[in-house]
């Protein structure tokens, strides 16, 4: 990103090829369209190019880009709240996302469990209570024994090393670099 | 802020459609933001999720060549830092405000109770300098609409209850009340000139916005600050304190501006429909 803001073109094709499917993935979990998902992801990193000058060379790049398209996300579906869209053509896609909840329920796969398996066995346990027991952090905390200040910590770091862990089994060559230094 | 944590990551893990609040919290909690990207992460090549979502190279390209046309002086104002957008729009104030002072201060300054207009001034440059930062506010930073709701209605509210203080100064000649064939004349020559003399602040910071203001309280509240600074130059320039006088002809100032942004955005829509912005 420092690169970008310097002035070195090339340095977007590669903070694109690495952030743009991650958003692509989360964008598309929101029950927009295809179209919207790419519309929004675009105007992610054109947000990205008019804001680079904010950025400090301490932060991570990452939130800073996942908030930006969080926020348009929004404002997409505000929008459509007040206007709703009529989807000329019935897709696979559209049909998925108008289906009712209980079918979508997410259930721990095989691959997530395996990754959870390889935290900490502090951090484990927090994120099964949190993610499969659906427990609140107070609860959780009851639960543990610790106050809910340390639960949602550990819960921290168990949720940022499995997204690394998922994100390294889904780019085998990823280096997933999160601080702003570098690209 | 733990329960709404709560309510959205077990959303996320269910695979929910997220409240307003609740895409809110996603947009400024990272830990929310870990589980949204490994919920997305589980399934990235299942039938939810179409294959051609994933041509980066496609859409690389595409992005390319929108961010190709950033060029020009919409692009660079656009592009600039945070701090210098605020002081530009600061400092466009200021010099119209001192431009007033030097070349035409209204009649009975030499009267007119400095501690009144210094808090004139004061609560018009705050009101002015909040809304700024609300309008410029950047979307990596969460943001919250119901804040801007209030701003942009206290930017056009201000000048109207200004007018419920009792009047000052007003040298004798230039009080012109309702009843006089010259009021309606009077009011809006100050009204024209309150608008035009704000105008220049008001469209540098619709450009300087770096997206297209998509809801009205945005329109709203680039036009409120538009009428609060054609409200304090009208302040420093019209001796006259009769209050219908300065409702129609100063107070009015931001409804004619929230008239000349709407044109303005209805133009630059027409224009991003046949090209690409």
């Amino acid at each position: 990103m420092l690169a970008y803001c310097a002035g070195d073109k090339s340095a977007f094709g590669e903070l694109f090829a690495r952030y743009a499917p991650i958003l692509t993935r989360v964008l598309h979990r929101f029950r927009l369209s295809h179209d919207q998902v790419r519309d929004l992801v675009q105007q992610s990193f054109l947000q990205l190019h008019r804001a680079r000058y904010d950025f400090r060379p301490d932060a991570f790049l990452r939130p800073w880009l996942m908030t930006i398209a969080f926020n348009l996300a929004r404002e997409q579906l505000r929008r459509e709240r007040r206007r709703p869209e009529v989807e000329l053509e019935s897709t696979a896609e559209h049909r998925m996302a108008h289906q009712p909840v209980e079918q979508q329920r997410v259930e721990i796969r095989r691959d997530l469990s395996r990754a959870i398996q390889q935290l900490s066995p502090e951090q484990e346990e927090v994120v099964r209570l949190h993610c499969v027991e659906e427990l609140s952090f107070d609860e959780i905390a009851e639960r543990v024994g610790a106050n809910a200040g340390t639960v949602r910590v550990r819960a921290h770091r168990g949720y940022a090393a499995l997204r690394k862990l998922l994100t390294l089994r889904n780019n085998s060559d990823d280096t997933d670099i999160d601080q702003g230094t570098g690209s | 802020m733990t329960r709404i944590c709560d309510a959205t990551s077990h959303q996320l893990h269910r695979g929910e459609p997220l409240s307003e609040a609740g895409l809110q919290h996603l947009a400024q909690c990272t830990l929310c933001q870990d589980i949204a990207e490994i919920v997305a992460a589980d399934s990235p090549n299942s039938s939810e999720v179409p294959a051609q979502s994933y041509d980066v190279a496609e859409l690389l390209q595409r992005t390319e060549s929108v961010l190709a046309e950033e060029r020009g002086i919409l692009p660079w104002l656009r592009s600039r830092s945070l701090h210098l957008q605020l002081a530009l729009a600061g400092g466009s104030g200021l010099v119209s405000v001192a431009l007033q002072l030097a070349l035409a201060p209204r009649s009975d300054l030499t009267i007119y109770p400095m501690p009144r207009l210094a808090l004139l001034v004061a609560v018009h440059v705050i009101a002015f300098a909040l809304a700024a930062k609300a309008f410029l506010h950047p979307l990596y930073r969460p943001k919250s609409a119901r804040w801007e709701a209030v701003i942009a209605s206290v930017a056009f509210i201000l000048p109207v209850t200004a007018l419920a203080l009792v009047p000052a100064g007003a040298a004798s000649g230039v009080v012109v009340g309702p009843l006089s064939p010259l009021f309606f004349h009077q009011a809006i020559v100050c009204l024209r000139y309150g608008a035009l003399l704000a105008l220049p602040t008001t469209l540098l910071l619709l450009a300087m916005r770096r997206q297209l203001a998509a809801e009205r309280s945005h329109w709203l509240m680039v036009a409120g600050m538009g009428g609060l600074l054609g409200n304090l130059l009208l302040q420093l320039h019209c001796a006259n304190p009769e209050p219908l006088h300065q409702l129609l002809g100063h107070a009015t100032v931001g409804v004619v501006l929230f008239g000349c942004v709407a044109a303005f955005l209805a133009l630059v829509r027409r224009g991003n429909r046949r090209g690409v912005n």
